[in-house]
């Protein structure tokens, strides 16, 4: 239950649909060409709000990764009790 | 009580709050009042400890002595010395992996203490004891819901080449060399492969973020979203997304022109294990604090070598034999053995502000021993060097040298001759030996059985 709330609670914000706009048209400008960054403006700035793009992405992913990681644990688990309890019969 | 400035390391003077001094052949940092709070909280929350126990950060003592003159001064801490400072663009493709990995796994256990290293660079990290370490426990400060700081510079300096090296071609690593804080991400972005934008997390660490560094470079957009709460679950997820692509990446490319070296016919049987009797009897004679092998190939004498337990520096020009070499010194849990990438004939030169913030490799040096076998050919027929500028080269790095002299009608340096003209009327073992007594006095001498090549063990002149 918490993580289904962790996972809707970002995604409610309006903010971060604007967000996922940008992603997306950064996303479609990259096919055409990369622009040369000078070393006069500084792309820690552009580092730093990417991070804010990406950051619901990221999230989602690494809670689905946890879910995930925990269900496969579990249904091992009930395979290895289920062969144990074979080789004993 | 001494006066810090006065010993600071050239390269410590990025941080201003803290930074690195050498004295009396030891090395200090001085932790600043303006990092006070962060050094309290980083031994007090128990990280320091955990990360000092894993052995992921070079263990600092708070000492009294030498006492700190600066005014803004709060303790001086003596760090555990380094057999020998190596930097990311001499390291092979897993030694830059494993650096990065370390990096992202000390930021995951940073972040269950509630800190974060505020910067990742790949020169806050060096090989002790066979593992990568971080040198810098100045690298922490306290999270504060806010992006990654260090995210661009862990991208430029570790995702980056590796990318590179992985997706393109190995010896892009070379280019660290120019780019001091990492390879920009433009440049990265047009040189990998099209294919590389149907990998997610490449399409986002590398091609994406390097657009929106141009696109983001104009600050009137940032303001906005200045005061933005960045949650720890996206947090994690940036580390464990990174981390996830750097495991994936696995080198294509096992073979090259050296790779096959010790399989091709140079020995016999017999000749080979006479080769390792007599550089075995040489190091066992002479028992050096430390060796350079310069031109190891794999590594089977650098590491023959580092089991007596003597430190040894392995160096070759190609990249994929110090892979080879590395992996293979991994596996053994090998403690005195640095493998590197480097090229004799264009070692890594000073360079960063002032030509002075990064030590060119000859300057890290001298050692007690330099090991250069089946080297001399490749520097005096490939190279066109004179026997005169290689025995003088030898003479400003080591005290000892055991040097295989290669004769002209042996069968590699017929091989180098095939294609060219014989110009090296020098190039004979008598004039070898008349120049290398100019520099160096000749201990021992002995012929490899089944073979022409000749061992010597030499000893620096005093000139």
């Amino acid at each position: 239950m918490n993580i289904m709330q962790k996972q809707n609670k970002p995604i409610q914000n309006y903010k971060y649909v604007n967000l996922w706009n940008i992603v997306i048209i950064l996303f479609f400008c990259n096919f055409i060409f990369i622009d040369n960054v000078y070393a006069y403006l500084d792309p820690g700035m552009g580092s730093y709000i990417f991070q804010i793009i990406i950051a619901v992405f990221m999230g989602t992913i690494y809670l689905i990764k946890i879910f995930w990681r925990s269900i496969r644990g579990n249904l091992s688990k009930i395979f290895k009790k289920q062969e144990r309890s074979d080789k004993y019969k | 009580m001494i006066n810090t400035n006065k010993y600071i390391l050239e390269s410590s003077f990025r941080d201003p709050d803290s930074f690195v001094f050498l004295y009396q052949g030891e090395i200090y940092r001085q932790i600043n009042n303006s990092y006070k709070e962060n050094y309290l909280y980083l031994k007090d929350s128990g990280l320091y400890d955990v990360l000092v126990s894993k052995n992921y950060l070079l263990e600092h003592r708070e000492v009294e002595l030498p006492r700190i003159i600066t005014p803004n001064g709060y303790k001086i801490l003596k760090a555990q010395k380094i057999e020998f400072i190596s930097y990311p663009p001499e390291w092979c493709f897993s030694q830059l992996k494993d650096a990065a990995l370390l990096t992202l796994e000390i930021q995951k256990i940073a972040l269950r203490y509630k800190m974060s290293l505020k910067d990742a660079s790949a020169y806050n990290i060096q090989f002790y004891k066979g593992k990568p370490i971080l040198i810098d426990i100045g690298s922490f400060e306290k999270y504060e819901r806010k992006p990654w700081a260090a995210y661009k510079q862990f991208c430029q300096h570790f995702l980056a080449p590796l990318a590179l090296m992985c997706y393109k071609d190995i010896r892009l690593n070379k280019l660290l060399n120019i780019f001091l804080d990492g390879i920009p991400l433009d440049l990265v972005s047009k040189m990998l492969p099209f294919s590389t934008y149907f990998n997610l997390s490449l399409l986002f660490h590398i091609h994406l973020h390097a657009k929106s560094q141009c696109y983001f470079s104009d600050t009137d957009k940032i303001m906005k979203i200045k005061s933005y709460n960045f949650k720890e679950i996206s947090f994690n997820g940036l580390i464990d997304s990174l981390e996830s692509c750097i495991r994936k990446m696995e080198l294509k490319q096992i073979n090259s022109v050296w790779s096959n070296y010790y399989r091709d016919f140079n020995y016999s049987n017999t000749g080979f294990r006479h080769k390792i009797q007599i550089i075995e009897k040489f190091v066992e004679k002479i028992r050096p604090r430390n060796v350079w092998d310069l031109g190891s190939n794999e590594g089977i004498f650098s590491q023959m070598i580092a089991e007596k337990g003597i430190f040894v520096v392995s160096l070759d020009m190609d990249p994929i034999v110090v892979e080879k070499n590395y992996l293979k010194s991994k596996a053994k849990r090998e403690k005195n053995l640095l493998p590197l990438v480097i090229d004799l004939t264009n070692p890594t030169p000073s360079f960063g502000w002032q030509n002075k913030e990064r030590v060119s490799f000859l300057e890290r040096g001298p050692t007690d021993m330099a090991i250069a076998l089946a080297l001399i050919h490749h520097l005096a027929i490939s190279n066109n060097l004179p026997l005169d500028y290689i025995a003088n080269f030898f003479y400003n790095i080591c005290t000892y040298l055991i040097i295989e002299f290669i004769p002209k009608d042996d069968l590699q340096v017929e091989k180098l001759l095939l294609v060219r003209k014989d110009i090296f009327n020098d190039y004979t073992q008598e004039n070898f030996e008349k120049i290398f007594r100019k520099y160096f006095i000749i201990e021992d001498i002995i012929k490899i059985i089944d073979s022409k090549r000749v061992i010597y063990l030499m000893k620096k002149q005093k000139i």
